[in-house]
């Protein structure tokens, strides 16, 4: 046997299979060799197979960016003037409509008259009769009239593209130009009048009807959301992410500000920052002063998650609550929020989302004290004490204040092991007084040896959380712009209240947190 | 003759628009959307887009290992496309290659600041072990074959991106990366090699202890 007659090597089979190698004499006349060669080939089945394709957001967001690029581009590069294969649509238009001009001039009937009507919101729009379009490619029963460019009207593209709905996976998405296209989106000026929010990407339904991208949604609209994740959009307020099965409606609040209603399921939302906004449940509202949170309606009550920024929680007659970066909340209708927690599970909190919707760094809640007081005093530690207090009805009363007669109550603790501060730890106290008042929380910083304090307008009636990180604490001694420095010795914390005058001052907790 | 002037005119705009008008992709052609996207016919462009986008994602993905990374790039290189199609030359490969070419730039410059470490791989371990085909190997499950690629060496899986999960031919994927034809052959050999042996012993594994 010559050594051309030999079986080569499994390294010159598999390259023979790979096209790299071209088969020799005997590799085309060998049954064991062309078996092999059958085997390394079925490698690339699995290797082709072996494929991960983007999010249809993803693939939204590229064909939103890319049409911007292109409505800039179209400057750049202009049109040619007159007839041209560049312009098939509108020449397969043009020569549909002559066609049946010769059929009707032949039957003797008077020829159909072009509607040219001005666009009702936006940019001049030509409605051809429902034959001269081709069928739209994507269902949208709720889409205003779709939007033609022909030749001599201005092109126009929106500013957001349509994301494909996750339940028309297949429609191609609507062509830029040329193509008289059902494109759901509205011209950007239209799409601002009357709307409260707009419907980017997502299976939505208003009742039986679906919603396509681009939608607006105007005043007490009951929504839900289908299968995949919505994203709706407020202009200048908050992107909401919806998740699938989420009823919510949008409306007004009482300032003129963008209320989401959540009926059901979850949103995560995210500050524009240019107008405020709330998000609401059947049990309160979390009006955020950051940009990130969480909202989840659960079996009854609703959590709040807050990603960044600090989320204000209101129940109706009940109080309200601060919830940080890093930090839940859970509340129920009627009844006082409770302490915001650390969110030990914050990463689950948001792991519904999409990864391109998803926050870039969740917070690490760092909680360093916490004292509640629905059991009592908390016990301390060797040499602490809590001073000027008493428990009444699962909280503490500050009792009279006899240090300062210009103040109605004080209580606090000292306890000489208490951390170091640092400015970014932040203090709240959940408070409530029988009448207006200020709440002043002070905290005796041992290097400036003077106290830091932080002055809060409470309103009587309701559980009310203050507090700011320690960076906003200002010295008590006029003049001194001393502030807290990392690593600042300090005893504990006062809360004190009043004029001198009676007032009853209730404290269910006091909470020293350090976020992100 | 006027029904066979207006025939004709929809008949070409059906022909060259066909997918957009729900018929098959590969009516139209590269070149030509390419050539009108020139023209300014968005419509044409967006055409590669839809054709284009997921396979261009993916290599992205291959590459840099990180779906907000590949995202961004895929997005990139549309957009950059789109910039500069007039210097698109057909002359100079096809229209599937340049867009490669682009995305291999940009994936190469967010790997750089990212700065992700790769793992190093035992390739003097697998060279030695046994290439053999393993039917099973082909069996495994898609995530398990999807690690494996990424865990080659960057200049390797993208070869493999390329060729087997993109169909580029060896001289696209020379044009694409700038290399010659060889080397890119010689590339997907090593990737191939390597991945049949990293899959056959994950195989053996499984058969062992039903990891699978």
């Amino acid at each position: 046997m010559s050594s051309s007659d030999r079986c080569p090597d499994n390294r010159t089979l598999r390259a023979v299979a790979c096209g790299v190698e071209p088969a020799g004499a005997h590799i085309a006349s060998c049954s064991r060799c062309q078996e092999l060669i059958e085997a390394f080939r079925a490698e690339e089945k699995a290797l082709r197979d072996a494929v991960r394709t983007p999010l249809s957001e993803t693939r939204a967001r590229a064909l939103a960016a890319l049409r911007k690029e292109t409505r800039g581009g179209s400057r750049r590069v202009p049109r040619p003037s007159g007839p041209r294969v560049g312009a098939p649509f509108v020449l397969s238009i043009l020569a549909v409509f002559v066609t049946v001009l010769v059929l009707v001039k032949a039957l003797g009937t008077p020829p159909p008259v072009e509607t040219k009507e001005p666009a009702p919101e936006g940019p001049r729009i030509f409605v051809p009769k429902g034959d001269e379009l081709p069928p739209p490619r994507t269902p949208a029963p709720e889409s205003p009239p779709a939007e033609v460019v022909s030749e001599d009207a201005t092109t126009t593209i929106p500013e957001v593209a349509p994301t494909p709905s996750s339940e028309a996976p297949e429609a191609p998405p609507a062509p830029l130009t040329e193509a008289p296209s059902p494109s759901p989106v509205l011209p950007e000026a239209s799409r601002e009048e009357g709307a409260l929010a707009v419907l980017r990407s997502g299976p939505v339904k208003a009742g039986s009807k679906s919603l396509s991208p681009g939608a607006r949604m105007r005043d007490d609209s009951t929504l839900v959301v289908g299968t995949s994740v919505a994203v709706v959009e407020s202009e200048g307020a908050a992107s909401f992410v919806l998740a699938p099965g989420s009823q919510f409606k949008v409306s007004k609040g009482a300032r003129g500000e963008l209320v989401l209603s959540v009926a059901k399921g979850r949103v995560f939302a995210r500050s524009l920052g240019k107008s405020s906004y709330a998000v609401s449940t059947r049990d309160g509202r979390a009006q955020p002063h950051g940009t990130e949170f969480v909202v989840a309606l659960e079996s009854g009550s609703t959590r709040v998650t807050t990603i960044e920024g600090t989320v204000r929680v209101s129940v109706d007659g009940a109080g309200s609550a601060d919830v940080r970066p890093g930090f839940e909340l859970g509340f129920a209708r009627g009844k006082a929020p409770s302490d915001p927690r650390p969110a030990t599970a914050i990463a689950k909190a948001v792991e519904w989302l999409p990864a391109s919707t998803r926050p870039k760094e969740l917070p690490t809640p760092g909680l360093l004290l916490s004292y509640s007081f629905a059991t009592g005093l908390p016990p301390l530690g060797q040499g602490a004490e809590w001073q000027g207090m008493r428990v009444v009805n699962g909280a503490v009363s500050a009792e009279k204040s006899t240090q300062d007669t210009s103040v109605s109550v004080m209580a606090g603790l000292e306890d000489p092991s208490f951390p170091k501060l640092d400015p970014d730890i932040t203090v709240e106290a959940k408070v409530k007084v029988d009448r207006a008042t200020r709440v002043v929380i002070l905290i005796w910083d041992d290097r400036i040896k003077d106290n830091l304090g932080l002055e809060t307008t409470v309103e009587p009636g309701a559980w009310t959380t203050i507090g700011a990180p320690l960076r906003d604490f200002k010295p008590r001694t006029p003049g001194s712009k001393e502030t807290v420095q990392a690593g600042d010795g300090a005893h504990g914390f006062t809360i004190y209240a009043g004029d001198g005058k009676t007032l009853e001052l209730s404290i269910a907790s006091v909470v020293f947190s350090k976020g992100r | 003759m006027h029904l066979l002037i207006g025939a004709a005119l929809a008949s070409l705009a059906l022909r060259k628009y066909a997918p957009l008008m729900g018929m098959a992709p590969d009516e139209a052609d590269d070149a030509a959307l390419m050539e009108d996207a020139c023209r300014g016919v968005a419509a044409a462009f967006e055409q590669l887009f839809e054709r284009y986008y997921d396979r261009v994602y993916h290599y992205a993905r291959t590459l840099l290992r990180d779906e907000d990374l590949a995202a961004d790039v895929a997005q990139e290189t549309f957009v950059r496309a789109h910039r500069y199609r007039e210097k698109y030359e057909k002359k100079l490969g096809t229209v599937r290659a340049w867009l490669f070419s682009i995305a291999a730039n940009r994936a190469r410059t967010y790997a750089q600041r990212s700065r992700r470490p790769e793992v190093p791989l035992d390739e003097a371990a697998l060279a030695s072990a046994e290439s053999a085909p393993d039917p099973f190997a082909a069996n495994l499950r898609r995530e398990i074959i999807i690690d494996a690629i990424e865990q080659l060496p960057p200049e390797l899986r993208e070869v493999i991106a390329l060729k087997y999960q993109n169909g580029l031919t060896f001289e696209e994927i020379a044009s694409a990366l700038g290399l010659n034809t060889s080397t890119a052959k010689m590339r997907a050999l090593r990737a191939r090699e390597l991945l049949a042996t990293r899959l056959s012993a994950l195989a053996r594994g499984a058969r062992g202890g039903g990891e699978t």
